[in-house]
This record gives structure tokens, C-alpha cells and sequence, in this order.
């Protein structure tokens, strides 16, 4: 029997790459001096993956080059050998090489032979020359495996079949006597919980992740659980006692991996063999993987748009239900009330799974905010927080550009050299912050550093070298700082090799603004500068208010809704520059009416007799005059581009309940457009 | 293609013409499994009423996860609808196990008793 | 779903025949991906006025386009047996779907590549090189359109300068 390489070829360069990029991350962390056996552990076992895959499928150069670092890795977790600087930049060096072999491989491209050779040469001096400094007798400095830790944590999935409480069993029970030993904190998960009345007093419906806290080890754990062992699904997690967020062992990209329940008879630990069999490890990575499987972006993809047309079918069935009369009206619509409570969640679901930590993006910025200071001669300290938060993929892949180029500003014309900040009194090393945090429906991302801040006087004058704005205009700073966001700005005074290329600010804020972002800045001279960008969620649903006008139903974004309201003849004018407008709160708003604009035949012409959404975007408020409003729902959105164009003043459109097309409305864009039209 | 809301009134008129349904449940000194299937037909009976329904459940000793269940089914429709349920003097039993158990939101048992 | 298929090759063997305006069309039957009665089309503001508006396709978001109205035809009410063919055309930019509505869908026939005899030409006024050709099947004469020549350059257009076309009525 032949075994066809080639459909695991695609899973080993994911998990290589996904494997470099942990050890790439890990070499960041390392200390230099007194460096953690347990991460100098991890990247040892990384390479020694990648070296066991790359064999397998007959991969020799990676195999041999491999082998040569994890040798060296060897000498370091093994004590004879020391993590300094040079070391640790030399085992960057191979992380790149690696990868650059890797890519290779994949492309089916050549390989840079030479680098490689030289690389391996270094790492084989720097081993052999260890021996000198190394102590006389290895230190046994091996991490004891998990078993035997007693982390302070661990967290217990526990979920129970439906039969459990008939066989005798009572979660209660068992949950409190977890509690008799330790701290226990239970969230419940009662997703699966029927209505009431179909539900099946003797079945168990609910299921717990136990958060455990205090001096045990996983046996008394599962020592509780054997009385209900058949009745249930049980996952034992043990969560490392970090500081910053308890909540998820950072796990390298797609699936957070959860670990299986360690074997019921807990053997005596033995540490890892230094170099033992790849066929071994392979199984360990199996038992490690157990609660994650690998799932390709498309397939989620595909289950949103067939979940987005479940969505449809329900709402279309809701409103047939809604009309029916007799005696089975009833039940039908207890029913519909049921299917759309499932839909909700089952779309939150699906939504949930595509949503992924911020750290996919934050995790390229160690490594390179390491070697842009080494090239600036500047010492820089990155702080990274909540890269924990989530959002969005289609979000995620598109704000990575954004931020690198943002933090590259901070480093390259922020933070000043250690001579001048120590003039300023400030640390020699300077600070550039990334911090993700959720506010509202939003997602709130701040680039800062503790630099000089932005030079007002140095903005200007290239404002007005690049004629941006008069000679003699003299703005306000706040619009000063808005300056850097023209097409054309960029005060570099050389073209350095970091952010002098052209693309400057302006593409960044345009990115951010077609992710229905803003970006906005803050600055202090001598004390730093602040992007604070704001992104939705997610771009695959809003939350929509339906209008009516003439026989067409449009969505205005509820975020883009300050309120609606009928007016009186009284607070109507007419200004003729500007058309019709209107008094709202102490301004004149200027009304744009949806029917003239989109060649709709409405039912009411009169100001008054129709509606008028107050909207915002852009910082302007205009009225959009509407016959009607219906309700409110959220909606997927469809791209209108795929098969057609961008239309100017709408965002996209969705699919209603009985299956028709409406537009949602781009507010921004129409009230760029009004203001477009009033001054030509 | 319009989303208006339907109006409930016809429901509700249909309602009326039953004699109307109790509004308070008085909770056992021993809900388990073995009691689970009394107290959801109770729980069922009081579906109807669209006011505030009571839970008397001072005097509940014994509980286990099989009522706690059924309880919690019967607040969160209750909850789902928009019709509320309010708990009569919950005994410290009830209270403590809801609590272990992670089920005090959905009970909306949440600040009783303390 | 297929790939840049040309749009009637010569060893295209089976089109799909229409009726428009008393006249027999024909285009590649490996274009056409579905054929469905009329609904009432969501329109567009800004949009051409042979593009009626737009449909959900099984959850995409599809221009429907009115073969009358580009060809100059007078219009027809659009009724129960009104049809719409949807099909496709592969752009720079990728496959870009849209329903045509049609009279009527008649037959999908099989064809000879012989069988085909090329368009007359018609002058300074034709200018129809969507064209591909004439045919006669039963005694009625077909014309072999080219899809891609005929919506192709306006659909993509159309999707790029839609802004200018805005028609201000402040009543």
C-alpha cells in the first residue's frame, strides 16, 4: 500500500510555520542570564516537530539543519551551555532561515544553499565552543512534566450526557465536593437547555466549565469525576498561573488547543527523553491536539452563508406563522419563537468561531520592534495588552497592515535616541504600547509610545512646503495632527528605510475607515503620541433600522442613527444654497431626501408627513427624509461589489425575511455626497 | 417586505376567555429528580399568566440539579417572553445551591439572600 | 463555479435559445447556470436603465439586466411567464453573475459548429460585434450572442462609474 504524501504536506508547513512563529515568540521572552527552562523547553520541542515532520516526508535539508539547532537547544536546556545575547540572536537567525527554507520547499522553489550552510556552521561553533565555559557536570536543569506541577488552576470542561441523573448522579454533588478541597467557581453553559415544556425533567441539559483553584493535582480532580465517569464528557486544563490573563494558554494560531484529561492511572512522571523518537513526540502532539481540530477558513465561510440563509428561511416562516389563524396557530408559533431563539444562538455560534484573538496580529511585533531598534540605535520596550481580545477574521487580516505601520512611525519618529532621552530625563529605553480592549459593539486598538510626541511647528511647515494648506493659514494643533492624515504628508526628513515609502498616513486611515473604522490622535510634546483606532466587530452583520420609501425598504446602521423624528412645518426652511434644512437642537441640519436621491417614487413628498432619521457620519449630522420606519433587526451583510459596483451612499445590502434585496446606506457616504452636490 | 411588528392582541384576547391561571407556585421541602416531574407540570400551569408569577421557596431544604434545571428552564422563558418571575423568601439551601452551580444569573437569584 | 469558458467555441456543442421581441437568440448553454421565473427586483439607484435592479441568488447579490432595453426593444410587462436566465461572465476582476430577462425560454439545441454562418454585416450602424454568428434551426433563424462582448464591458463599467449618474428631482 502506498501512502499519498502530498494531502499531508499542506498540514506540515501550517504547523511548521504556526511552530516558528512560538518559537520566534518564545526567543523574545527569553531572558538573557537567567532564562526559563520551561520556554527554553517549548522551543526545543518546536524544533524537534519540525525536525521529526521535515524527516518524515524526506525533507533532509530542513531535517539537518534542524537537527543542528536542536542540538544546540539541547546544550542550553540541558545547562551546558548558556542563553546569552548572541546565542539568542543566532537562534533568531535559524528561525529565519527556516522559515525561508520552509517557504521554499512550498513554493517548490530553490533553496538559498549558502545560508544555510553558513548558518549551520555557526550554530555548530557556537556548540563546540561551549565546552570551555560549561561546568564540569551537566546541571539537571529539566522542567518536570505537567502531571506533577500542581499548577494553582485548572479549569474543567464538564458535560454531563443527558442520562446522568437517572444513573444516580447529581452535578451538584459532585461540584461540591470539588469545593470541599478546592476554590471552585462554575460557569454554566445551559445553551442546550429546551423550553420548558419540552423539556424532559430526568435528562441533564446543562453542562459547566469549572474553574478550580488551590493545591491539587489533576487525580483528585478526575478522582471526583469517576462517579459520574461514562455519564460524561470531562476536559481537564491545567491554566499556567499567569498574571495578565488567566483565561487561555497562548496557543499558536487557529485552534486553541485543549489539552485531552491526563490517562486515568497517573504513571510516575518521566522527563522527556532528550532526543527520543519522532514517532513518540508525533503521539504526544496527537494527545496534546485531542480537543482542537483544524478547520479551513472556507468551510467556515460556507456554514455562515448557509447559516445566513437558515436566517432568511426562519424570518420568511415567522412571518407566514404570523398570519395563520386556527387552532394550531398557537403551538406553530410557540414553535417559530423556539427556531428563532436556535437561529440566534446558532449564528452567534458560528460567528464565535470565527472570531480570533488580537494576538495573531500582535505576535508579528516582538520580532520586529527587536530589529528596527537594533537598526535605529534606540532601545524600545514593547508593552503589549488584552491580546487576548477577539474579533473578527475578515477584521483581523486587515488591521495588521495599519498597525505595522504605526508602530514603525512611533519607533521611527517617536521614541528618541537613549542620549537624547536621557537628556530629556527621561528611561534611555523608550515605550511603544498596543492595547486591544472592547467598548461597546467596538474594538478599540491604541498604538502609544512615550517619544517626543509630534512636532506642531515641524507639521506645519511641511504642510505648507507640500501645499497642503495656505502660507498664511495658522490651524488649531488638533488640526495641525490631522494634517498627517492628507495624501501627500509625510515629514520623514530622510527617506529612511522604515516610513518614508510612500505610503504614509493617509493609506492608513483609509484602511481603517473601510474596516467602518476611525482613527484618531492624540499628542503631547515631549511626553509621546496616541492612535486610538476604533473598528466594528465584525463586517459580516449590523444592527439596522428599516425605512420604508415608496415600495423599497432600506438600512440605516443603528450606529449611524442619533434619533428620529416628524416634523413640524415650523422647523422647516429653505436655504438656497444649501436646499431644505432643518432645526434640530439648536442647529440647522440640512435634509436629504432618500427619494429624489435614489429615483424612488414615495408615498409622502411633505416634510411633514413622512420622517426624518437624524444620522451621523463623518462628524456631520443631515436628516434623511423617510416615509416610514419599520423595525429593527440585525443584518447580514452582502457585498454589492461582487457581482455589480460600489454605489455611492450604500454600504452593501442584505437579504429581508421574504427573501428580497434591501440596501444599507452608507451614511458617511451620503452625506459626502449631499455636501458634494449643495457646493457644485 | 415589511417588517412591521405584529401585534399580540389576538393572543391575548383568546386568553381571557379561560378562567384565570394561578400566579404562584409553592415550592417543596424536597425538589430531586424524583419531584422534577410535579414541579414542571406546577411550573407549566403558571406559563400562561402574563403578569408577575411568584416561587415561594422558603421552605425548599432539599435540591438538587434535575429541580434546579427545571427551574431554571421555567425563569428563562419567562425571561425570553418578557414576563417576570419573582422569588418568595428562597431558602439558604436554594440560594447556595444555584450559586455552586453557576445558575444564580439565570435564576435571576442574583443578590438574594445577602 | 467554471472556468473562463469561451463564449461559444468551435467545438461548442449545445446552446440555449430565447425569445425577445418575436426574435430566437442564442447563447452557450455552458454559460447559463440557472434559469428562474420573475420576482420583483430590488432597484438601484444610480444604475443604467437596462439594469432593472438586483435579486438574491441563493444568497448572493445578482444585477438583473433587461435585454430589451439594450437592445432598443420596446418594453414589455413583466409577467408570470417572464423569465430570467442567469449566467456569467469572467472579468479582470474575477466571475461576475447577473440574470438577463427574457421573453421566454425555448429549447436547448444542439449545434454544429458548421451549421454556423457569420453575421451580416449591417454597416456604420451595426456595430454589433456581440454577434457571434447566424444559425438556422427548424426554419427560424437564431442569432448566437456573445455575452461577454455584449454586457461584459458595460456590466463592469457600469460597476465603476455608477456615482455619476445621480438624478437630483428636489421636488
Amino acid at each position: 500500500m502506498t501512502v499519498d504524501l502530498e494531502q499531508f504536506h499542506a498540514a506540515f508547513y501550517d504547523e511548521s510555520f504556526e511552530a516558528l512563529a512560538t518559537m520566534e515568540t518564545t526567543l523574545l521572552q527569553l531572558d538573557v542570564g537567567a532564562p526559563e527552562p520551561e520556554l527554553i523547553n517549548t522551543i526545543f520541542r518546536v524544533a524537534h516537530s519540525i525536525k521529526g515532520g521535515s524527516a518524515t516526508f524526506g525533507f533532509t535539508d530542513i531535517a539537518s539543519f534542524t537537527h543542528s539547532l536542536e542540538s544546540l537547544l539541547d546544550a542550553l536546556r540541558g545547562g551546558t551551555m548558556s542563553v546569552t545575547a548572541a546565542v539568542c540572536d543566532l537562534l533568531l537567525r535559524a528561525v529565519d532561515v527556516l522559515r525561508a527554507l520552509l517557504r521554499a520547499r512550498q513554493a517548490g522553489q530553490p533553496i538559498d544553499a549558502q545560508r544555510v550552510a553558513d548558518l549551520q556552521f555557526d550554530l555548530e561553533v557556537a556548540l563546540a565552543g561551549r565546552s570551555a565555559a560549561a561546568p564540569a557536570q551537566p546541571v539537571p536543569a529539566r522542567v518536570a512534566p505537567a502531571g506533577a506541577r500542581a499548577p494553582s488552576q485548572w479549569q474543567v470542561r464538564f458535560r454531563p450526557h443527558r442520562k446522568l441523573f437517572v444513573h444516580g448522579n447529581d452535578p451538584l454533588r459532585l461540584v461540591q465536593a470539588l469545593a470541599a478541597i478546592a476554590e471552585v467557581d462554575a460557569q454554566l453553559d445551559a445553551q442546550n437547555l429546551p423550553p420548558l415544556a419540552a423539556l424532559d425533567p430526568e435528562d441533564c441539559h446543562l453542562a459547566w466549565t469549572l474553574s478550580v483553584r488551590g493545591p491539587i493535582d489533576s487525580a483528585q480532580i478526575q478522582q471526583i469525576f469517576d462517579w459520574a465517569e461514562g455519564d460524561c464528557e470531562l476536559l481537564l486544563q491545567s491554566v499556567p498561573a499567569e498574571p495578565a490573563e488567566p483565561a487561555e494558554p497562548v496557543t499558536p494560531p487557529v485552534a486553541v488547543a485543549v489539552p485531552a484529561p491526563p490517562p486515568a492511572s497517573p504513571a510516575a512522571p518521566s522527563p522527556p527523553a532528550p532526543l527520543d523518537t519522532s514517532a513518540k513526540t508525533q503521539a504526544a502532539n496527537g494527545l496534546a491536539d485531542y480537543g482542537s481540530i483544524r478547520v479551513s477558513v472556507e468551510k467556515i465561510d460556507e456554514l455562515m452563508n448557509s447559516v445566513g440563509e437558515l436566517v432568511i428561511t426562519q424570518a420568511m416562516l415567522t412571518q407566514l406563522g404570523a398570519k395563520i389563524e386556527g387552532p394550531q396557530a398557537e403551538p406553530l408559533r410557540v414553535g417559530l419563537a423556539q427556531l428563532e431563539r436556535n437561529m440566534r444562538e446558532l449564528q452567534e455560534s458560528v460567528m464565535r468561531v470565527r472570531m480570533l484573538p488580537i494576538s495573531f496580529v500582535f505576535s508579528r511585533f516582538p520580532r520586529m520592534v527587536h530589529d528596527l531598534a537594533q537598526q535605529l540605535g534606540k532601545r524600545i520596550e514593547l508593552k503589549l495588552t488584552g491580546e487576548h481580545t477577539e474579533l473578527d477574521k475578515t477584521v483581523l487580516e486587515k488591521i495588521g497592515d495599519p498597525l505595522v505601520h504605526l508602530v514603525r512611525n512611533c519607533i521611527d519618529h517617536g521614541i528618541e535616541l537613549p542620549a537624547a532621552r536621557i537628556a530629556a530625563g527621561k528611561p534611555p529605553a523608550g515605550t511603544v504600547q498596543l492595547a486591544a480592549c472592547h467598548r461597546g459593539g467596538n474594538i478599540v486598538v491604541e498604538v502609544s509610545d512615550d517619544g517626543g510626541g509630534l512636532d506642531a511647528a515641524r507639521i506645519l511647515r511641511k504642510a505648507r512646503e507640500r501645499g497642503l494648506i495656505g502660507p498664511h493659514d495658522t490651524p488649531a494643533d488638533a488640526q495641525i495632527l490631522e494634517l498627517i492624515f492628507r495624501p501627500g504628508f509625510s515629514t520623514a526628513e530622510q527617506t529612511t528605510d522604515l516610513s518614508g515609502r510612500g505610503v504614509g498616513m493617509d493609506v492608513v486611515r483609509r484602511n481603517v475607515k473601510e474596516l467602518g473604522g476611525k482613527i484618531e490622535l492624540a499628542s503631547q510634546a515631549g511626553r509621546g503620541a496616541r492612535f486610538t483606532i476604533t473598528l466594528p466587530l465584525t463586517l459580516a452583520i449590523v444592527d439596522g433600522q428599516l425605512v420604508s420609501v415608496g415600495t423599497e425598504t432600506y438600512i440605516v446602521p443603528l450606529t449611524s442613527i442619533v434619533e428620529s423624528l416628524q416634523l413640524s412645518a415650523a422647523q422647516i426652511s429653505r436655504i438656497s444654497a444649501q436646499g431644505e434644512v432643518f432645526a434640530c437642537r439648536g442647529e440647522y441640519l440640512p435634509i436629504i431626501r432618500l427619494h429624489s436621491l435614489f429615483g424612488v417614487e414615495p408615498r409622502a413628498r411633505a416634510l411633514h408627513e413622512g420622517l426624518v432619521v437624524v444620522a451621523e457620519g463623518d462628524g456631520r449630522r443631515v436628516g434623511l427624509f423617510v416615509d416610514d420606519l419599520l423595525g429593527q433587526q440585525q443584518v447580514v451583510i452582502k457585498s454589492l461589489q461582487t457581482h455589480y459596483g460600489h454605489i455611492e451612499g450604500v454600504a452593501g445590502a442584505t437579504i429581508l425575511g421574504d427573501g428580497a434585496v434591501a440596501l444599507i446606506l452608507d451614511v458617511p457616504g451620503l452625506i459626502r455626497g449631499a455636501s458634494g452636490r449643495a457646493a457644485a | 417586505m415589511k417588517n412591521r411588528s405584529r401585534s399580540p392582541s389576538a393572543r391575548a384576547t383568546a386568553r381571557r376567555r379561560s378562567p384565570a391561571p394561578p400566579d404562584r407556585v409553592q415550592l417543596r421541602a424536597c425538589c430531586t429528580l424524583a419531584e422534577a416531574g410535579e414541579l414542571k407540570a406546577a411550573l407549566v400551569a403558571l406559563t400562561p399568566c402574563a403578569g408577575p408569577v411568584t416561587l415561594a421557596a422558603g421552605a425548599v431544604e432539599r435540591i438538587d440539579t434535575a429541580a434546579l434545571q427545571v427551574l431554571a428552564a421555567f425563569v428563562r422563558d419567562r425571561r425570553l417572553a418578557g414576563r417576570s418571575v419573582h422569588w418568595d423568601s428562597p431558602s439558604t439551601t436554594l440560594i447556595a445551591a444555584a450559586r455552586r452551580l453557576g445558575l444564580s444569573t439565570l435564576l435571576q437569584l442574583e443578590g438574594a439572600g445577602s | 463555479m467554471h472556468s473562463p469558458t469561451p463564449s461559444l467555441d468551435a467545438t461548442a456543442r449545445q446552446i440555449l435559445t430565447f425569445v425577445l421581441g418575436g426574435q430566437t437568440y442564442g447563447i452557450d448553454i455552458l454559460r447559463v447556470q440557472e434559469i428562474r421565473g420573475w420576482s420583483t427586483v430590488t432597484k438601484i439607484p444610480h444604475a443604467p436603465a437596462h439594469v432593472l435592479g438586483v435579486l438574491n441568488l441563493r444568497g448572493s447579490i445578482v444585477p438583473i439586466l433587461d435585454l430589451r432595453r439594450r437592445f432598443a426593444l420596446e418594453h414589455a410587462e413583466y409577467t408570470a411567464v417572464t423569465v430570467i436566465i442567469v449566467t456569467s461572465i469572467v472579468t479582470a476582476s474575477g466571475r461576475r453573475d447577473f440574470g438577463v430577462v427574457v421573453d421566454g425560454v425555448s429549447d436547448v439545441v444542439d449545434i454544429d459548429a458548421a451549421q454556423i454562418k457569420p453575421a451580416p454585416e449591417l454597416g456604420a450602424h451595426g456595430g454589433a460585434d456581440y454577434i457571434l454568428g447566424l444559425l438556422c434551426i427548424d426554419e427560424r433563424m437564431v442569432v448566437l450572442l456573445d455575452f461577454d462582448r455584449l454586457i461584459g464591458a458595460e456590466l463592469v463599467q457600469t460597476a465603476d462609474t455608477t456615482d455619476s449618474a445621480a438624478s437630483v428631482d428636489a421636488a
